[in-house]
C-alpha cells in the first residue's frame, strides 16, 4: 500500500516547488524530466542490462518535437507527445531487437554504439537536424494555449507520477519477478518458462519511451535540444542516476536520485574542480550505502 | 598508387597501435575479473602525463620507464579501493565511475589545462624512409613496447601458476572457486596488473599522443570497443579487433571522411549482430 504514495509524493513535491519561486520551478521541471530518463536506465538495470545509449531515446524525444516545429510549424503538445513516444518507442524496439542476444558488456557497448551512430547523424546531417547547434524547442501549446511554466511543471509531475505508478505495478507484477530472475540467472528463468527475449524487448521499449518523454520535458524547459543529448556521457550520467535509484528502496527512488545527482552537479559548478566534487560526493554516497547495508 | 597504399598502411598502423595500446590492459583486467573498470582510461592518461613530465627531466626512455614504475603503486591502491567499495558488479561500476571523475578533477588540479606529450622528444629519434614515406622511429618503438607487453602477458598467463589461476577464473569463476582458488584475490591482483599494463601503454603512447583533459573518457570507449569486438578471453582477439577497427576507420578517413565519427561504432554493431560475444569468443553461451 505504501508504494502507492509515490505518485502522490511526487505531485506534492512538484506543488511545493511551484511555490518556491522561479528557480525552483525551473529546477523541478528539469529534474522531473531528467528523472524519466533515469527511470529508463533503472528499468533496464532491473534486468541486469547496463544501457550506455539511453541518451539516444532522450534525444529522440526532444528532436521529434523540435523537428515537428521546424518542418510542420506545430507546437501542439499532443502532437509532440505522440511524436516523442513514437520515435522513442521505435528506437527502443530497435535497440531491444538488435541487443536481444547480447548481455553484459556486449549489450552496454552495442547500445552505446547505436546511440553514437544517432549522435553522428544528428551532428553530420546539419541541414536537416541543425547540426551541433541543435534545434529550437517551442513553448508547447495545449488546444492553442501556451501551457507556460506552471503547465510544464504540471505535465512533468504528472508524467513522473505516472511512471512511478508504472514502476510500482511492475515491481509487483509477473514481469517484475521475471526481471529479477533474468538478472540472477537467465538460463534458469527461461527454463522455468519465461520468454526472456519478449520481456527484454518490451522493457526496452518502455525504458526508451520514458527517456524520450524525459528528453521532451528537458528540451521544453531549456527551449533547446542539441546532439549532446545523445552523447554517451549523457547516458552514463543517467546510468549512474539509475544505479543510485536501484540502491534506494522506494518506487519514487528515480526522482530522488535524479534530484540528488542534479543537485550535486549544480553544487559542484561553483568550484574550480567540479569533477572532483561530484566524484567525491558519489564516493561518499557509495560508502554510506555500503556502511548501511553491511553484508 | 604505391604512395597511396603506403600512406594508407602507415595511417592504419598508427591508429592500430593507438587502439591496441588503450585496450591491452583493459582486456587483461576484464577478462579475468569481469570488473567493468570505467576508470581504465584514467590510468592510461595518468601514465601519459607522468611520462611527459619525467621525460623532460631524465630523458625519453628513462621517463617512460619511470612512469611505468611509478604506476606500480596505483595497482594495489585500486585493488584496495575496489575491495573496500565494490562487492557487486553494479557497485563496482559506480565506484569506478566516481574514480573516473575524481581522476579528471585531480588531473586538472595537478597538470592544468595544457597538452602533455613527449612527441617533440620522440621526434629526436628520427625517422626511417619506407617507399618514399617517412615513418618516425617513435611508432616503431611503440610497436616494440606493445609486442613486449603482449609477450609478457602471454608468458604470465600460459607459463606460470598465477596465470593458470587467472585462466581458470576467466573461463568459469564458480568452478575455479569450487576447486579452491581464491577468486577474489586472483581477480583483484589481475586488475592491479591490468592497471600497470594500461599505465605503461599510456606512458609509451605519449610519444605520439597529446594528453589533455577529457581524454580518459574518449580512451575508455576505444578500449571498450576493441574489447567487445575481440571477444573476451583471448589476447589475439584484442589484436585482431584493433586491426579490424583501425582498418575500417582508416578506410573511412581516406574514402568518406564524414563517416569517421561513426565508423568504430558501425564496426561494433556489425560484429555484435553477427557474433553476439565478439569475434574470438571462447565460450559462446548464455548465463
Amino acid at each position: 500500500m505504501r508504494g502507492w504514495l509515490s505518485p502522490i509524493a511526487i505531485i506534492t513535491a512538484a506543488t511545493a516547488a511551484y511555490f518556491g519561486g522561479p528557480f525552483l520551478r525551473f529546477a523541478a521541471v528539469y529534474i522531473l524530466g531528467w528523472s524519466l530518463a533515469v527511470f529508463g536506465a533503472w528499468l533496464l538495470l532491473r534486468y541486469g542490462l547496463v544501457n550506455f545509449g539511453i541518451g539516444a531515446s532522450y534525444a529522440l524525444g526532444a528532436y521529434a518535437a523540435g523537428l515537428m516545429y521546424r518542418y510542420l510549424h506545430t507546437a501542439d503538445l499532443a502532437v509532440h507527445l505522440l511524436a516523442a513516444v513514437g520515435a522513442a518507442g521505435a528506437w527502443g524496439a530497435l535497440n531491444g531487437a538488435v541487443g536481444i542476444k547480447t548481455r553484459g558488456i556486449y549489450y552496454s557497448l552495442l547500445s552505446l554504439s547505436l546511440s553514437m551512430v544517432l549522435y553522428g547523424v544528428l551532428v553530420k546531417f546539419y541541414t536537416v537536424t541543425g547540426g551541433s547547434d541543435g534545434l529550437y524547442m517551442p513553448d508547447p501549446r495545449l488546444l492553442g494555449v501556451r501551457i507556460g511554466t506552471a503547465g510544464l511543471l504540471a505535465l512533468a509531475a504528472l508524467l513522473a507520477a505516472a511512471w512511478a505508478a508504472l514502476g510500482e505495478v511492475f515491481g509487483r507484477s509477473y514481469a517484475g519477478h521475471v526481471a529479477a530472475g533474468i538478472k540472477i540467472n537467465e538460463l534458469r528463468t527461461s527454463a522455468l518458462g519465461a520468454d526472456v527475449g519478449r520481456h527484454i524487448l518490451i522493457s526496452s521499449v518502455l525504458a526508451s519511451i520514458a527517456a524520450g518523454l524525459g528528453g521532451l520535458i528537458v528540451g521544453y524547459s531549456t527551449s533547446h535540444v542539441s546532439p549532446d543529448f545523445a552523447y554517451w556521457v549523457t547516458s552514463g550520467k543517467m546510468v549512474v542516476g539509475g544505479l543510485i535509484a536501484s540502491f534506494l528502496p522506494w518506487t519514487w527512488g528515480f526522482v530522488a536520485s535524479a534530484a540528488l545527482y542534479q543537485a550535486v552537479e549544480l553544487y559542484s559548478l561553483q568550484f574550480a574542480y567540479p569533477e572532483l566534487v561530484v566524484g567525491g560526493l558519489l564516493l561518499a554516497i557509495l560508502a554510506a550505502w555500503r556502511l548501511y547495508y553491511r553484508r | 598508387m604505391a604512395g597511396f597504399a603506403i600512406s594508407f598502411l602507415i595511417s592504419f598502423y598508427v591508429f592500430f597501435l593507438n587502439i591496441l595500446m588503450t585496450s591491452l590492459g583493459m582486456a587483461f583486467t576484464y577478462g579475468v575479473t569481469r570488473i567493468l573498470n570505467l576508470a581504465q582510461g584514467t590510468f592510461f592518461v595518468l601514465g601519459g602525463y607522468l611520462a611527459s613530465v619525467f621525460a623532460w627531466q631524465i630523458g625519453l626512455a628513462f621517463g617512460i620507464a619511470a612512469a611505468a614504475a611509478a604506476s606500480l603503486a596505483f595497482g594495489p591502491l585500486f585493488y584496495l579501493y575496489v575491495k573496500a567499495l565494490g562487492r557487486t558488479e553494479l557497485e563496482q561500476l559506480f565506484a569506478t565511475y566516481a574514480l573516473l571523475l575524481i581522476g579528471e578533477g585531480l588531473f586538472k588540479l595537478v597538470f592544468g589545462n595544457g597538452d602533455y606529450t613527449t612527441a617533440s622528444l620522440a621526434d629526436g629519434l628520427g625517422s626511417v624512409e619506407v617507399l618514399g614515406q617517412q615513418v618516425p622511429y617513435s611508432y616503431l618503438w611503440g610497436g616494440a613496447v606493445a609486442a613486449a607487453l603482449l609477450a609478457l602477458m602471454y608468458l604470465l598467463l600460459a607459463r606460470t601458476r598465477a596465470g593458470l589461476y587467472m585462466r581458470a577464473v576467466r573461463d568459469d569463476a564458480e568452478m575455479a572457486s569450487a576447486l579452491g582458488i581464491n577468486v577474489r584475490e586472483v581477480g583483484l591482483s589481475a586488475s592491479a596488473l591490468g592497471i600497470l599494463i594500461t599505465a605503461a601503454s599510456g606512458a609509451a603512447s605519449s610519444m605520439w599522443q597529446a594528453f589533455t583533459l577529457g581524454l580518459s573518457g574518449q580512451i575508455l570507449v576505444y578500449a571498450f570497443a576493441s574489447l567487445v569486438v575481440g571477444g573476451i578471453g583471448d589476447l589475439l582477439g584484442v589484436v585482431a579487433a584493433s586491426a579490424v577497427i583501425s582498418a575500417v576507420r582508416t578506410a573511412a578517413v581516406f574514402l568518406y571522411p564524414q563517416l569517421e565519427l561513426v565508423a568504430i561504432y558501425l564496426v561494433v554493431i556489425a560484429v555484435l549482430l553477427t557474433r553476439p560475444s565478439g569475434l574470438f569468443a571462447r565460450h559462446a553461451r548464455l548465463a
